[in-house]
């Protein structure tokens, strides 16, 4: 199977403090990947690095085999989106004007039918001309997702996407990354505490494992004063 | 700069050698601000009592010693800033030194700065008939001032350590840019500052003024080095006390 | 043209696009900065004293000076509209260039700063008693100026803009950086129109060609320095 997202060694800090130390993982084609801890221990971090959008403290990420970190070759010519906690929106923009914006910005140009579909299959039908501003919290992560029907990525980065989704989005959430997954080859990578999406991943990675091993006294042998 | 280890994995000889190289650097430090201090205030003294008194301004020139070298050792020290702000860019593996030395010089030029308005103020005021006027170099002075007050506004409300390295490197390079634009803009605008003191090859002052002049440059910028070693050395360990401390504090 | 080429100038008018939309959607946003301007307008002779707005300077500098508060108003917002929601995250994450990104909110906002210095004129032009007669030749002549400066002031708004972002107190940040840096094409705009209004009779030693010079660099000089720090400026 194809590997689409290489993670190795990846160190996390939050100014000078270590969050998680040597993160690997590798994510193939059509796998589901539930990356699952406490708060505050550094998923959304992470999901940062791996989207590109934030500098790990060391190590390598690389999707598609080009390299995200630290080299910066990625061009995402093969897709990778990222959808963070809290949906991307223009605020002021309509339902289908935001749907625009997040395709154009991967360089391509939605028909208008093509939006329509995909609003309706999320169950924003009608919306269209809605002002973003004006719409729930759970309206706008089917918003998100209708994005990713549209773009059909080949990697998708997902940090908790079924906050504020009630019963019938969550279960539109797990269609929508079966659909890419089987459908599209894509590989999925979410942060979540949803029990109902961690149950549907292929492969669970608790990131406790990658606590810092501070618990031992160091003593610092460099000089303080360089 | 080495990584904190375990200790049972060192010997114990590793830590003296360590401390005392530590130790020495700072000693060496302290030491050459004491002489370069002296050496200062022997080439003020120079410039007040062993120099005559000008023809045309009377003995207020004599602060002359002090503006211009302290003025171009704050146009030195910004450029410097900006030299490793620009370095800083090109090898992101030394960012935490070449940040640490940038600010340290940023600092520097911001003193400067702020002694080159001061002077050049008290001089004007016997000299021009008022405290400031819109001339060039002040001009230019000022503004570089400014840029360099909001370079340590900037670093302070930024908190994150690494986006805090990246936009003072760039409020640094932006600043030592700017400096002879509004330059050159100021000097079209207006100028009333006297003619350049020193020119390559052409002078209007006496040889004797000339070179107390320049030996008060050499010794002001000699005491600003030894100034930015000690200042560089005390970022470097409250930096390091602060990664300390956040490693330690999983501890 | 090759790939990398036809996406940045993708990304270039389509976030051009999308920053004119959100305007023209929150008019109101424009209709306060020009109502702001107009206040000021009208307070500077309150300060001065009308005798002095027969002055030429007066006149043009109480211009140009309320251009920089319209000025620092808008540069404060260049990426208001995407940071609010995150949206600018997920233009990161796209990987659409990003120096293509700085351009088009730096065209974007001269083009906006054009868009208030217009009926800006129209009232100075009434308020401050502007001479009919060289009026038609101060405002041909005013719009390369205001072009020029708009361009250079914008390429360095949207260059502080991504330096403050990940800042706290952005509000105070941005006017401190920016005022300093913003004096020569403010120099260079007032001299400029001084030298050409008919009605007033310039006394200095100095041709335009040096005051273009300095008005053209900016965007030249800072737009370059976005291009070249655009991964760095726009990164976490």
């Amino acid at each position: 199977m194809t590997t689409i997202l290489v993670c190795e060694a990846v160190d996390l800090r939050i100014d000078h403090k270590p969050l998680l130390e040597g993160i690997a993982f590798t994510l193939a084609a059509g796998e589901l990947l539930s990356l699952v801890g406490p708060n505050g221990l550094g998923k959304t971090t992470l999901m940062r690095c791996l989207a590109g959008v934030a500098r790990p403290h060391a190590g390598r990420v690389r999707v598609h085999g080009e390299e995200v970190w630290p080299s910066r070759e990625a061009t995402f010519e093969h897709l990778a989106c990222y959808l963070a906690s809290q949906p991307a929106l223009l605020s002021d923009h309509s339902v289908a004007g935001n749907l625009e914006f997040f395709v154009n910005a991967f360089g391509r140009r939605p028909t208008w039918a093509a939006l329509r579909e995909a609003l309706a299959e999320v169950g924003l039908s009608g919306r269209e001309a809605q002002v973003a501003r004006t719409l729930s919290t759970g309206q706008k992560r089917r918003l998100t997702l209708a994005g990713l029907l549209l773009l059909k990525p080949r990697l998708v980065l997902a940090d908790e996407p079924t906050n504020g989704l009630d019963a019938d989005g969550v279960a539109l959430c797990l269609r929508v990354f079966a659909q890419l997954r089987t459908g599209h080859q894509a590989a999925v990578c979410v942060a979540s505490h949803d029990d109902r999406l961690v149950k549907s991943s292929t492969h669970v990675l608790p990131l406790e494992r990658f606590l810092p091993a501070a618990r031992v006294r160091r003593a610092f042998q460099g000089d303080v004063f360089a | 700069m080495t990584q904190p280890t375990d200790l049972s994995s060192k010997s114990k000889s590793a830590l003296p050698s360590a401390s005392e190289s530590a130790l020495r650097s700072t000693r060496g430090s302290d030491t050459a601000l004491l002489v370069t201090a002296v050496l200062t205030l022997a080439a003020w003294g120079y410039g007040l009592f062993g120099v005559g008194t000008d023809r045309d301004q009377g003995d207020v020139y004599r602060i002359l010693f002090v503006h211009v070298p302290v003025a171009w050792c704050a146009f030195v020290w910004v450029i410097a800033g900006a030299v490793f702000a620009v370095r800083l860019f090109f090898s992101p593996a030394r960012a935490q030194g070449l940040d640490r030395s940038s600010q340290a010089c940023v600092e520097l030029g911001t003193l400067f700065a702020a002694l080159a308005l001061l002077t050049g103020s008290i001089w004007g005021r016997p000299t021009w008939g008022r405290w400031w006027d819109w001339d060039p170099r002040l001009t230019s002075t000022l503004v570089m001032f400014l840029v360099t007050c909001g370079y340590h506004i900037l670093r302070s409300f930024t908190p994150d350590v690494r986006a805090r390295r990246t936009v003072a490197a760039v409020v640094a390079l932006l600043g030592a840019l700017n400096v002879p634009i509004v330059y050159f803009s100021v000097n079209l605008w207006r100028s009333l500052h006297q003619p350049q003191s020193i020119v390559a090859n052409q002078s209007n002052m006496s040889g004797d003024i000339k070179l107390a002049l320049w030996v008060n440059v050499f010794a002001l910028l000699a005491l600003s080095i030894a100034l930015y070693r000690v200042r560089r050395q005390s970022i470097a360990a409250k930096e390091t006390l602060e990664m300390l401390r956040a490693e330690q504090g999983l501890a | 043209m090759n790939l990398g080429a036809r996406r940045w100038w993708h990304t270039f008018f389509f976030v051009t696009q999308f920053s004119l939309r959100g305007v023209l959607l929150r008019k109101a946003s424009w209709f306060g900065v020009l109502s702001f301007a107009a206040c000021l307008l009208i307070l500077f002779p309150f300060a001065f004293g009308t005798e002095l707005l027969a002055q030429g300077e007066v006149r043009h500098g109480a211009f140009w000076a309320i251009q920089e508060f319209v000025v620092a108003l808008v540069v404060g917002r260049v990426f208001q509209a995407e940071q609010e929601n995150g949206a600018l995250e997920a233009l990161l994450a796209s990987r659409a260039p990003r120096s293509a990104l700085l351009f088009a909110k730096t065209a974007f906002t001269a083009v906006q700063l054009l868009s208030l210095q217009i009926p800006l004129v129209l009232l100075w032009a009434v308020f401050y008693n502007v001479p009919t007669e060289g009026l038609m030749q101060n405002v041909r002549f005013l719009l390369p100026v205001c072009l020029l400066f708009n361009f250079g002031t914008s390429a360095l708004g949207a260059l502080l803009s991504c330096v403050v972002a990940r800042s706290q107190a952005r509000e105070i940040l941005l006017p401190i950086l920016f005022f300093p840096l913003q004096m020569a094409p403010l120099l260079a705009a007032v001299t400029l129109m001084l030298r050409n209004d008919p009605a007033y009779e310039y006394v200095g030693g100095f041709a335009d060609g040096s005051w273009w010079t300095v008005l053209a660099a900016y965007p030249v000089v800072f737009l370059a320095v976005g291009f070249l720090l655009d991964d760095v400026l726009l990164q976490e």
